[in-house]
């Protein structure tokens, strides 16, 4: 049976908002949740409604559309700073001035408004998602695009600088529902596309596209049910072995349990470590990205490369600040859940500035705590952050940052670690989405990751054990131990510790050591 | 929201008497002597003609705006709310709608203003001469023009300021509900504009009559009047006479636009702060500078968006506040607030006898263990007391500690969470910081491109707490600097054509390796600290933490890491946790304490400083020793009782301090010691622990009484009398209260104290009699 689609609500926003708004008897600051009820009911319902609404992204900026189209924006929050507007709800006429409903043929000067007639609007800017993978948006039907190029009005405040994106400034009208948003949330909205001039004071201010929000929704992904994890796991580990990083095992054993890791508790034995991929030779040629980041961004959600150099460093933001009360953006105002991969091999030797003292510390922030300081004038604020780090380092270990674990790379000395993209022997399309749901599964079990009472006895023991075997193991060690042995069981998506998994993790640890002690003594 | 429409009864003439009323007879009461004093001198000149007006505030007031001695008058809604008794009426209606009050007490000043008693002079502005003038002419003009509009004869403007009790709002908390209403709003200011002059009545003159034309402005926008409007002239003869605008005949208000953004309190966590628009006009401008912390009185208004950009956004307006009144908090940003609920738990808190234990274990506590190194970091936090001496030397009351030791035993840990703890808490590491990054810079304003100084580390740690991690790694030269601030509590800089010393008093908290990375048992202590003699004497406290495996530590170590994993939090420690912020508050509050040495608690301390000196020239012979104990130590000594004190509140320093202080400074060598020589010391179980603390405080109390015998006796041979304290001794009593604070505040608890009790009962050495409230010693 086929559900009607929407036709009305899609096609005549506007119409149906005056509708509703005439039936209306409620108080006036209820009806915008009425009216985002009605609509989310409708739309929000069936996947197949919701796929009829146009969307709005980078391949349909706002110029495909006429003001006054109704679309739907998936984006990531990125400035709440903006105060509120007092917008006229209503005209003595009885029509409803909403949601960018008003006409040009309004000329009533704001003298016959009352202040009952004005209500409260939330204003906020909005981004289409930073660091999101090409393969994730939907297959969309790419329309010759014979639309002018999209330029961002305002570039500044996107983490990415240079590339495209789409900025938009939301208006909510259900000013209670706004007020739990918050800086790099994911959001779905859905609204009336309109333009208008950013700064209503300067009459010489440049247009951005504002979207008058209707109704929104922010749902998590859902956690995908994976057959078979452990034969998964196999393929996946080879596939990566065999044609990213050269043939070593243990490297992508440890790769992998870093992309299994996501913040689930805020707490410090709970947060996700940082890992350093050490001795990883450097490219031919400069900025050149190597294979692993082309294979990190077909397989994971949201990802995103740093090429890190001192021009980088000393010049970029990477941390949001407030300038002129507008939220500058940085490359690490970014949505919970993105990998982040710093390269180091464009990194000569040169002179640090204190901006890139600042940056260095801002991402070994991160590293640490998960936290990330937002500078305004007078003040910092500290936001929490999700952002999972993977470091290539040339030498021994990184140049600026302290990682809690770190494997040297040792691959075959014929294999390309650099190849493009297009050279890359790719797994099939049904592979490659069995292997993108694996990751995402490991990502949700690392938080459901139970230690047994029987599990537990069993590792104090073991650590007390070694303690006395070798006097130089200390606290950290089982500390570190223990996350990781966490990771490796979400890795083959048990959600219990068992003793074999601990066991496993010794090996994996001691052949880790083993192989630092090594290249320590060559070098 | 949209606001609620209520009727409201009021009828305006009725409001327009009470406020003549209370104009006319409100009575202040000066709560300023000085400005008492000054008003009774103007009495007695005779100045004033009205004797009994002089007392009443408002007249007054008047009476100086009509003598051009005063612009602003600030009715108090304090004064209202005095003089009528309840804030239901008069002071409700003028916060619910105060511009229309506004223009009421306008009105009702106008009527009420007496005429000037002083004379037009030279001092006085052309403003006040031409309305001088002008008043003059409207006298004579009676019926023949109408008279100039009373908003152009003003000289003063009317605010109010809110009553005392009023809440401040955060920005986000102003809502469209509080359009048109008086309220407080508390932030910081971020941005200043310049002071322009704001225009409120434009005034014209024709070029064919010459009369003048008045027109009032209320928007931000205005168009022009072009032709003359004179009725009597211009207009019956229907000539269109050209108007110019005459700019020294309009009246200008200053004006400056202001924004407020939220403070760090007042924004739920994860939020980006608010900014909020604030106007400011006539003599409240120039009072605020970016930075300042300010509360704010005033109306909440929207501004019409006009013209081309209403059509365009839908008839949005934008909203600020027309500041009526400044209040300006601290000129530096500071989040610490007093609430009486946190008084109420310092209070609590103080009567807690086992409050230094709690406090110390509640410092870091995912970090197991190393209970004396929290305890010395408390008393860090705490430190000792500063006294400036009346010749200008001044002795340092910050303590230092240097922790050394092993790897992995949570030094950079403990760093790092004192660095947050403390208010001006810096975190630094010895080998990343250069001397200069640590002590002070001299750079390039970009702005004056003049040479700058800038703080580093310990300069921004200044009244703080600086925590440099990997302090043996760091640089001899960068060391260097160090010394000096340890001591002196000042740098000095004499770079680039700069010379000057800037003060950093701070307590510096370092963390350091062994000189081989772990401790090497089988080298001297001396070298393996490797640090020069002079920077090891300068840190109070030097903690060796040893990380050595031993079967119970590693199990409790392992089972505590286990619990986090299995259960997801921390193991439920043996005693309530204190919150950060709760002992933030009471380590501020109890750092106001300045606690004095008593003679006797003098002498002891200078006892024992001797008995280490002595100690340590011992084990310097037995090539034992590790530290050097100079005059440093005994300064050393005498801070961490003060701290010790001052955790307690007190005002006095007493002996229990000072043995803890010393107790302190001989357990951070503890480590070294070996195993064997372990056993050999006193036995330190629990119930002989108690039995000699309470064995001392019979011995203090012995002394106590023999000094008090001392003022009345002596022996025949004039020697001293000495030979009682057995006797006394004998019929000692303890009163168990005391008993039991003193032993709770060592650190034990109830079962541990009733197990000593009734083992020493058992064999006699005490008794517990009078209901068990007091202790009696049995003498044999």
């Amino acid at each position: 049976m086929v559900s009607t689609p929407a036709i009305e609500e899609i096609y005549n926003p506007s119409g149906v908002i005056q509708h509703l708004f005439d039936r209306y008897e409620g108080s006036d600051n209820e009806f915008a949740s009425v009216v985002a009820n009605h609509f989310s009911t409708i739309l929000f319902n069936t996947d197949e409604r919701f796929k009829q609404l146009p969307s709005l992204d980078i391949h349909h900026p706002p110029e495909a559309y006429t003001n006054g189209s109704l679309v739907r924006f998936r984006a990531m929050i990125q400035d709440t700073s903006s105060s509120p507007e007092l917008y006229v709800a209503k005209l003595s006429n009885h029509r409803c001035e909403g949601w960018g409903l008003s006409t040009s043929d309004s000329n009533e000067t704001s003298d016959s408004v009352g202040y009952q007639d004005l209500q409260e609007l939330a204003t906020m800017w909005a981004v289409s998602v930073p660091a999101e993978s090409s393969w994730h948006a939907e297959d969309i039907l790419l329309l010759a695009s014979s639309f002018p190029a999209h330029v961002p009005p305002r570039p500044h405040k996107f983490p990415l600088p240079d590339v495209s994106h789409i900025g938009v400034q939301i208006k909510m009208y259900d000013n209670a529902s706004a007020q739990c948003l918050r800086t790099t949330d994911i959001v779905t909205f859905v609204g009336i596309l309109s333009s208008e001039p950013v700064d209503a004071e300067l009459s010489s201010s440049m247009e951005v596209p504002v979207l008058h929000v209707i109704c929104y929704q922010s749902i998590p992904d859902p956690i995908p049910d994976i057959k078979e994890p452990c034969s998964v796991r196999r393929e996946l580990i080879r596939w990566i072995s065999e044609h990213v990083l050269g043939g070593d095992d243990l490297a992508v054993e440890w790769l992998l349990l870093q992309l299994s890791s996501k913040v689930h508790i805020r707490a410090t034995p709970f947060l996700p470590p940082s890992l350093t991929i050490s001795h990883f030779p450097p490219p031919p040629q400069p900025n050149m990205l190597p294979t692993l980041s082309h294979a990190l961004s077909e397989l994971l959600q949201k990802y995103t490369p740093i090429p890190l150099s001192l021009e980088l460093l000393n010049t970029r933001s990477f941390t949001p600040e407030s300038r002129e009360e507008d939220l500058h953006s940085g490359y690490l105002q970014l949505p919970a859940g993105t990998t982040v991969l710093l390269t180091e091999s464009a990194v000569f030797e040169g002179k640090v500035a204190e901006k890139g003292l600042m940056n260095i510390r801002a991402i070994q922030e991160i590293m640490d705590s998960q936290t990330l300081d937002y500078t305004f004038p007078f003040s910092r604020f500290t936001f929490e952050t999700d952002i999972s780090t993977v470091v290539l380092a040339e030498g021994r270990k990184s140049a600026f940052f302290q990682t809690s674990l770190n494997i040297p790379l040792q691959s075959n000395s014929d294999s390309n670690l650099y190849r493009p993209g297009e050279k890359v022997a790719w797994p099939s399309s049904e592979k490659l989405k069995i292997f993108r749901s694996y990751i995402d599964a490991c990502k949700a079990a690392s938080g459901k990751v139970k230690v047994s009472e029987a599990v537990s006895k069993y590792i104090q023991e073991s650590f007390v054990r070694q303690r006395q075997e070798d006097k130089t193991t200390t606290l950290n060690d089982l500390m570190h131990l223990m996350k990781a042995a966490r990771l490796l069981a979400a890795s083959h998506l048990q959600d219990e510790m068992t003793t074999e998994i601990w066991e496993r993790m010794k090996e994996l640890e001691a052949a880790r050591k083993m192989r630092i002690a090594s290249l320590t003594v060559r070098t | 929201m949209s606001l609620p429409v209520i009727k409201v009864n009021v009828a305006y003439d009725d409001e327009l008497d009470t406020i003549q009323t209370f104009l006319t007879t409100f009575v202040g009461q000066e709560k300023d002597i000085n400005r008492g004093i000054a008003n009774i001198a103007l009495d007695d000149d005779g100045f004033q003609s009205e004797g009994p007006a002089s007392r009443f505030k408002y007249m007054q007031q008047l009476q100086r705006i009509a003598n051009r001695e005063q612009q602003m008058l600030t009715i108090e809604l304090e004064d209202i709310h005095q003089h009528q008794k309840t804030v239901v009426e008069l002071v409700a209606r003028i916060q619910s709608n105060a511009r229309r009050y506004v223009a009421l007490f306008y009105e009702a000043v106008d009527k009420l203003m007496p005429t000037p008693t002083k004379d037009i002079s030279e001092n006085d502005e052309v403003m006040d001469i031409l309305l001088h003038q002008r008043r003059e002419r409207n006298e004579q003009t009676e019926g023949l023009q109408e008279g100039f509009p009373a908003h152009l004869l003003r000289r003063y403007t009317i605010y109010f300021e809110p009553l005392k009790s009023d809440v401040a709002l955060a920005v986000r908390e102003v809502r469209s509900t509080h359009l048109g209403k008086l309220i407080t709003v508390r932030g910081i200011v971020t941005r200043v504009s310049e002071v322009k002059p704001l225009l409120l009545v434009n005034a014209y003159t024709c070029d064919v009559c010459g009369s003048e034309t008045f027109q009032q402005i209320s928007s931000k926008t205005f168009s022009p009047i072009t032709d003359c409007q004179n009725e009597s002239e211009c207009k019956k003869d229907g000539i269109r006479g050209t108007l110019h605008m005459q700019t020294r005949a309009s009246r200008f208000t200053p004006f400056q636009e202001v924004r407020i953004q939220e403070m760090a309190d007042q924004v739920p966590v994860g939020h980006i702060p608010r900014s909020m628009t604030i106007h400011v006009h006539g003599g409240l401008t120039r009072l605020m500078n970016p930075g300042d912390v300010v509360h704010l009185g005033g109306i909440f208004l929207p501004i019409p968006y006009t013209g081309f950009q209403a059509i365009r956004a839908g008839l949005l307006t934008d909203t600020y506040l027309e500041t009526h009144h400044v209040h300006q908090l601290k000129k530096q940003y500071s989040d610490m607030e007093m609430t009486p609920q946190v008084q109420h738990q310092i209070a609590d808190m103080q009567r807690d006898p086992a409050l230094y234990n709690k406090l110390a274990q509640s410092i870091a506590p995912e970090i197991y263990g190393h209970v004396d190194v929290k305890k010395a970091l408390l008393l860090l936090l705490v430190g000792g007391v500063t006294k400036i001496m009346g010749d200008g030397m001044k002795i340092r009351g910050d303590i230092n500690v240097c922790l050394m030791g092993d790897p992995g035993v949570a030094k950079s840990q403990l760093l790092k969470y004192i660095s947050k703890v403390a208010p001006r808490g810096i975190y630094t590491t010895g080998r990343g910081s250069s001397g200069v990054g640590l002590t002070a810079a001299v750079m390039r304003d970009p702005v004056t491109d003049e040479m700058v100084l800038e703080g580093g580390a310990l300069v921004l740690a200044d009244n703080g707490i600086c925590c440099i991690d990997e302090f043996d790694k760091m640089e001899e030269s960068d060391r260097t600097a160090i010394h000096e601030v340890m001591e002196q509590q000042t740098i000095s800089i004499s770079k680039a054509g700069i010379s000057t010393t800037l003060n950093a008093r701070t307590s510096i908290l370092s963390a350091a390796n062994p000189l081989y990375g772990r401790y090497n048992p089988k080298v001297s202590p001396v070298e393996n600290i490797n640090l020069p003699a002079a920077l090891l004497s300068r840190f109070d406290l030097l903690f060796l933490i040893l990380d050595k495996p031993t079967r119970e530590d590693d199990e409790r170590l392992a089972q505590h890491v286990t619990h986090v994993h299995m259960h997801n939090t921390h193991p439920q420690l043996e005693f309530d946790l204190v919150d950060p912020t709760l002992m933030r508050h009471y380590i501020a509050q109890a750092r106001l304490r300045r606690p004095t040495v008593s003679p006797e608690v003098s002498k002891y301390i200078v006892d024992s400083y001797v008995r280490l000196r002595k100690l340590s020239k011992d084990a310097a012979e037995q090539k034992k020793s590790h530290t050097y104990t100079s005059a440093r130590t005994l300064l050393g000594v005498l801070r961490l009782s003060q701290a010790l004190a001052r955790l307690r509140f007190a005002n006095v320093v007493q002996h229990d301090d000072v043995d803890e202080a010393l107790r302190l400074m001989e357990c951070s060598k503890e480590s070294l010691y070996e195993d064997e020589d372990r056993e050999q010391e006193v036995d330190r179980s629990v119930v002989s622990q108690i039995y000699r603390l309470i064995k001392q405080m019979v011995v203090e109390g012995g002394r106590k009484r023999r000094k008090r015998q001392r003022r009345f006796g002596r022996r025949p041979n004039g020697g001293p009398d000495t030979e009682d304290s057995d006797e006394d001794e004998g019929e000692e009593e303890l009163s168990m209260v005391d008993v039991r604070s003193r032993v709770l505040g060592a650190g034990y608890n109830e079962a541990q104290l009733n197990e000593t009790i009734i083992e020493y009962e058992n064999v006699d050495v005490w008794t517990r009699v009078a209901n068990g409230s007091r202790l009696r010693f049995i003498d044999i």
